[in-house]
């Protein structure tokens, strides 16, 4: 991993096929730095456990084939009590 | 192509094909898969990747579920998505459905699957900040949508 040193206001460029992305020291308190981001508008941005819990959360909704006989069961039980 | 697939043998057309650019999150190497309809799981239909077979994600019209369910989709994503026709925009959300326990399956409604029907791009949004959960309870959203639409038929 690279490890650069940055004060306050101060950025790093990552030159990336599809444009710059900026980022930017915006702030610093205590235990906490605030970053600004610039990148090209076709660049989703994620905080990381966020993206982390989608994650987990799409791999455990991945059906598995022996379940799929049971679900067949619940829906025709759902559709009676209408 | 026809393929087999967890969900069983699917056949999907060229036009069909839904691109998930950067993949999805945890199949971040999957760029293409299909939404495939089974009469026997209606209303859930299936995000079925065409490219590792054992990847079929159960997925739901959002509202279906929750009635009053509202999305902003930022300019940032219509751009990325190349959306140019608001019509052409189909939602879609993953569901969990917890094996021994199917009944207690729950929806993602804070990370929606967004499809843009005119170049089939797609992404699964995660938004900064979202009023919803990514486990809404499908049983109590049921409950709930029942509910408000006996309060709307009481005002009328």
């Amino acid at each position: 991993m690279l490890i650069l040193n940055r004060k306050g206001e101060e950025e790093i460029y990552i030159e990336t096929p599809e444009g710059r992305i900026t980022l930017k020291v915006m702030g610093i308190d205590g235990k906490s730095v605030k970053l600004g981001i610039d990148a090209p508008k076709a660049f989703p941005i994620y905080r990381e456990e966020l993206y982390r819990q989608v994650n987990m959360e799409n791999k455990e909704s991945v059906i598995k084939k022996e379940s799929l006989g049971r679900l067949s069961d619940l829906f025709g039980n759902m559709d009676d009590k209408k | 192509m026809t393929l087999q697939t967890n969900v069983g043998e699917i056949t999907v057309e060229e036009k069909d094909i839904v691109i998930f650019k950067r993949g999805l999150p945890g199949f971040e190497l999957l760029r293409k898969f299909a939404v495939i309809a089974l009469e026997d799981t209606k209303p859930i239909q299936w995000l079925v990747s065409l490219e590792d077979k054992e990847v079929s994600l159960p997925v739901i019209d959002p509202w279906l579920v929750r009635t009053d369910y509202h999305l902003n989709i930022p300019k940032n994503l219509v751009d990325y998505l190349g959306i140019t026709n608001e019509d052409k925009i189909f939602i879609l959300t993953v569901v969990r459905i917890p094996d021994p326990k199917p009944e207690a399956m729950t929806i993602n409604l804070a990370a929606p699957i967004i499809i843009n029907l005119d170049n089939n791009q797609a992404i699964q949004y995660i938004p900064e900040k979202s009023e919803y959960s990514i486990r809404h309870f499908l049983k109590e959203e049921l409950e709930r949508s029942k509910k408000l639409a006996q309060k709307k038929d009481g005002d009328d």
